[in-house]
């Protein structure tokens, strides 16, 4: 049975798209069948970010109003055989789809075979929904599938403070304990105090760490381009991205070493067994 | 043997009387009531007047006696107590005093455990205790006392019904703003928050109209006593 994922952020613009498209690529990479849900209805971008735009033909509110069935508007990846795309309509509201709706769709692509061949049986073990920013009806159908919330932030207190008030209404709609993406994190701004660090942030917002994503040009290169950054091994952002996604299957990753400081790593690592225990 | 505090009761207060000194019988004993009277010692003497009057009629039977807003003194205290043992035989088993019943707020406290979040908020008519984190954007609205076991960056309002005596008391008192009673302050230092984070437990509260902070030792003399129920 396959499990729903949210990653939301309460602010905009920290990395929630790149983010869904990246540990969906990887869980894909690591051989899960993994359906990316984009729940921005009429800001639609995950489908630009993982270049599939031109090979849109239905969408989310297509499926809700019964225009098409489910698996006819699930995009397959061009790179990644395992990986799918559910993307929202365009020309529409977040008011076209009701969190009763949303919860549908999630529930049905847990049911979906994937399948190609006949009496052969491929569901879902992954659907991930890309939350879009705000706390209004946007997040509420976002979050109302899923089983899991991650929620992602930039080392900035403006987002912190947006990220902790989603963790607040995410208690409201029984999804306690999410866990935290730190994204864009500069190790040297973090060393020099001029940026929040690790521990303050998870401080602050009594969640346990998912991962912590560097800061990484190759990022904005990779979303232009539409390719998600895992695939390139040279790219710390996407390591960090890989090791999320087999933290969230389960696995035991330690944290990446950023920019060589051991202690600074050391650090993170006991915080976090620490609160593991 | 003197009363051990003052308490009230419930649905009885003082009624307006001309009289200096009113009996009220009750199912628990004789509820004796003492007007605004400035003079002590008048109204003693009109106690004694009317205990004679009742020739030991009430003799073993207990007494509760409403001093009103007066607040008696050790020495008045036991004057009382002795007058109506010796002149009318009776047991003085509680003091009523204005005071308390002003005071008086539900015993109930209302217990938060967990942080709470920017965009909760907890209202309510009595005690707050937190177990957790107030995070900047969260708020505590409580007619009483507001104790946080955790870090307090939120908003907290104590005494919101107009009790200046409410206290707020913090592990790590660090709030944007803090309310007691109808008196608002904002923390001191750069950004209207504290940079230096305290390293000790503190507790804030009204003097003379002003919200003052200092460190928290347990039995802080100078706080007024409040026992369960007040």
């Amino acid at each position: 049975m396959g499990e729903t994922l949210v990653i939301t952020s309460g602010k905009g613009g920290v990395g929630k798209t790149t983010a869904t498209a990246n540990i969906g690529a990887a869980l894909a990479n690591l051989g899960y069948r993994v359906a990316l849900v984009d729940a921005d209805i009429g800001l639609r971008n995950l489908d630009v970010v993982l270049g599939l735009e031109n090979r849109i033909v239905y969408d989310l509110v297509d499926v809700v109003d019964g225009f098409c069935r489910l698996k006819q508007a699930l995009i397959k990846d061009k790179r990644y055989e395992r990986l799918y795309l559910l993307p929202a309509a365009q020309t529409k509201d977040k008011s076209a789809v009701s969190p009763e709706q949303m919860r549908n769709i999630c529930d049905q692509l847990k049911e979906v075979n994937l399948s190609t061949e006949a009496g052969g049986a491929e569901y879902l073990d992954y659907i991930i929904v890309d939350s879009p920013a705000g706390i209004e009806q946007g997040f509420k159908n976002a979050v109302s599938g899923a089983d899991r919330a991650f929620i992602i932030t930039t080392p900035e207190v403006s987002a912190v403070r947006d990220a902790d008030r989603i963790i607040g209404l995410l208690e409201a709609e029984s999804l306690a304990r999410p866990q935290l993406l730190i994204n864009r994190l500069r190790p040297n701004m973090v060393r020099t105090g001029d940026m929040m660090d690790i521990e303050d942030t998870i401080d602050i917002l009594a969640v346990s760490l998912l991962a912590v994503i560097p800061e990484d040009d190759r990022i904005v290169v990779s979303t232009n381009r539409g390719e998600p950054v895992v695939n390139n091994s040279s790219s710390l952002a996407g390591q960090a991205f890989m090791n999320a996604a087999r933290r969230i299957t389960g696995e035991e990753v330690p944290f990446l070493e950023m920019d060589g400081d051991r202690s600074f790593i050391r650090r993170l690592g006991q915080f976090f067994g620490l609160r593991g225990r | 043997m003197l009363p051990k505090y003052y308490c009230r009761i419930q649905g009885e207060g003082s009624d307006v009387d001309s009289e200096m000194v009113t009996f009220k019988g009750s199912r628990s004993g004789l509820y004796i009531n003492l007007s605004e009277e400035p003079s002590f010692q008048a109204l003693l003497t009109e106690l004694e007047g009317k205990l004679n009057s009742a020739h030991g009629f009430f003799r073993g039977s207990e007494a509760v006696v409403d001093v009103g807003g007066r607040v008696l003194t050790t020495e008045q205290l036991v004057l009382l107590e002795r007058k109506l043992r010796s002149e009318g035989g009776f047991t003085l088993t509680q003091v009523v005093h204005e005071q308390a019943r002003e005071r008086r707020r539900p015993d109930r406290a209302r217990l938060v455990r967990g942080t709470l979040h920017s965009g909760q908020h907890i209202r309510h008519d009595g005690n707050v205790v937190v177990l957790g984190d107030l995070n900047p954007g969260s708020e505590v609205v409580a007619s009483g006392d507001v104790l946080l076991l955790g870090r307090l960056r939120g908003v907290v309002h104590a005494g919101a019904g107009g009790d200046e005596e409410a206290i707020v008391a913090a592990f790590r008192l660090q709030p944007i703003q803090l309310r007691i009673a109808d008196v608002i302050s904002r923390a001191p230092g750069p950004g209207n928050k504290r940079k230096d984070e305290p390293a000790v437990p503190e507790i804030a509260r009204l003097q003379d109209r002003i919200i003052v902070v200092q460190e928290y030792h347990p039995g802080l003399e100078d706080l007024p006593k409040r026992l369960v129920g007040w």
